[in-house]
């Protein structure tokens, strides 16, 4: 299911019954995943402003 | 047993969840339900590691969609109703060792897009008239689990803090014509002293008011009541100014800051709400490198806060420690 469209990507959510069958989850994924810290313009260590 | 019990005397519901005496404690290394489940390992709550966020419903809830009906029978002074709601956990990332401050931008303006979904399916629920997002972060506010992640309770009716800050903003709106926590950003703003860092679409300040010494408050510049009214850039600034402030206060005592935060926006009870406004505010139980602000027996017997430092003080401090960040 597609639900929201941004520079993180598309948001995903799956949503699916846990082991229990009771409880609920939902995966929220979006389409172009980073690694973190990878985002351009993200220094390692920012400067104090 | 789990059910809501009346206080007359604060004319207030509490919750009633012995279940809860069971939930897993600071499990050790290895054994924690939020991990991702990895092969060969024990069956955690969650078991795939494909997701940059994952959310579901807690398994010691202190409201559910399907309650049990009370153990006891209510009388006229004490009304009793079933514990219905919802109780969500929200796992920030499947790596263990981060926290919300350690996430780069991109994952928490990815967190603020899930935060807004959440809000909007809770609110849609008809048994629901707030959705209360917050996070408990650290043993000195009492986590049971370290792994980075927040809850979301959905309650069936507005809680009391909720209701007193409604009932505040509605004075003060039909007082003025004005939102009352526009004129606090406003008059925090002018003053100048108070504020830690703002952006183009929030302020974050430590209120005049602050009861913790490091309360810190960060509200939307444009008046609007919830997350869904949030235009995609004001999603990034609060990712923005979010990462600003967790980052300065892991830096204040170059710790891992203990905090408890807390979404406030307008209830979803079909009311009008127009003159709310959406903010968020941080409650962290630190006042110096080694001790702790307690709710003693002023705070907790008589709700009167004493703050043993000057909200101006803690902002400078605070504010030097503010850095740069930028999403890409």
């Amino acid at each position: 299911m597609k639900d929201d469209k941004s520079d993180t990507g598309e948001m995903h959510k799956r949503r699916e019954k846990m082991a229990d069958e009771r409880r609920y989850i939902i995966y929220y994924t979006f389409e172009r995943s980073e690694n973190p810290g990878t985002e351009t313009g993200e220094s390692e260590e920012p400067k104090n402003v | 047993m789990s059910e809501l019990r009346w206080n007359p005397l604060l004319g207030e519901w509490l919750a009633t969840a012995t279940h809860r005496q069971d939930r897993t404690f600071l499990p050790p290394a290895g054994f924690c339900p939020l991990c991702p489940t990895t092969m060969g390992g024990f069956p955690t709550e969650v078991p795939e590691e494909t997701y940059d966020i994952v959310v579901f419903e807690n398994r010691f809830p202190s409201l559910s969609p399907n309650p049990p009906e009370p153990a006891i029978a209510a009388t006229d002074l004490y009304p009793i109703r079933p514990a219905q709601g919802e109780c969500e956990v929200v796992v920030y990332t499947p790596n263990h060792n981060s926290t919300l401050a350690d996430e780069p931008v991109s994952q928490i303006y990815k967190l603020v897009q899930v935060w807004t979904d959440r809000y909007r399916e809770l609110s849609q629920l008809e048994f629901v008239k707030y959705v209360f997002i917050f996070e408990n972060k650290g043993e000195a506010i009492g986590v049971t689990l370290n792994h980075p992640h927040g809850q979301i309770y959905a309650y069936p009716f507005v809680p009391p803090r909720v209701e007193t800050e409604l009932e505040q903003s509605r004075f003060h709106w039909e007082k003025t014509g004005r939102c009352l926590l526009c004129d606090v950003a406003t008059e925090e703003k002018r003053d100048g002293r108070r504020i830690v860092t703002e952006n183009d679409s929030f302020v974050a300040y430590i209120p005049f008011f602050a009861r913790y010494p490091y309360e810190t408050h960060i509200a939307a510049k444009r008046h609007l009541q919830d997350l869904t009214q949030l235009s995609v850039n004001e999603q990034k600034d609060l990712a923005l100014i979010l990462k600003q402030i967790l980052v300065a206060f892991d830096k204040l005592f170059n710790v891992s800051f203990p905090y408890m935060m807390v979404l406030h926006g307008q209830p979803s009870d079909g009311g009008d709400y127009d003159f709310y406004h959406f903010h968020i505010e941080f409650y962290p139980p630190m006042r110096t490198a080694t001790k702790l602000k307690y709710l003693a027996g002023s705070e907790t017997g008589a709700g009167m806060f004493i703050n043993d430092t000057l909200p101006e003080e803690k902002a400078a401090e605070l504010r030097g420690h503010i850095s740069d960040f930028k999403l890409a």
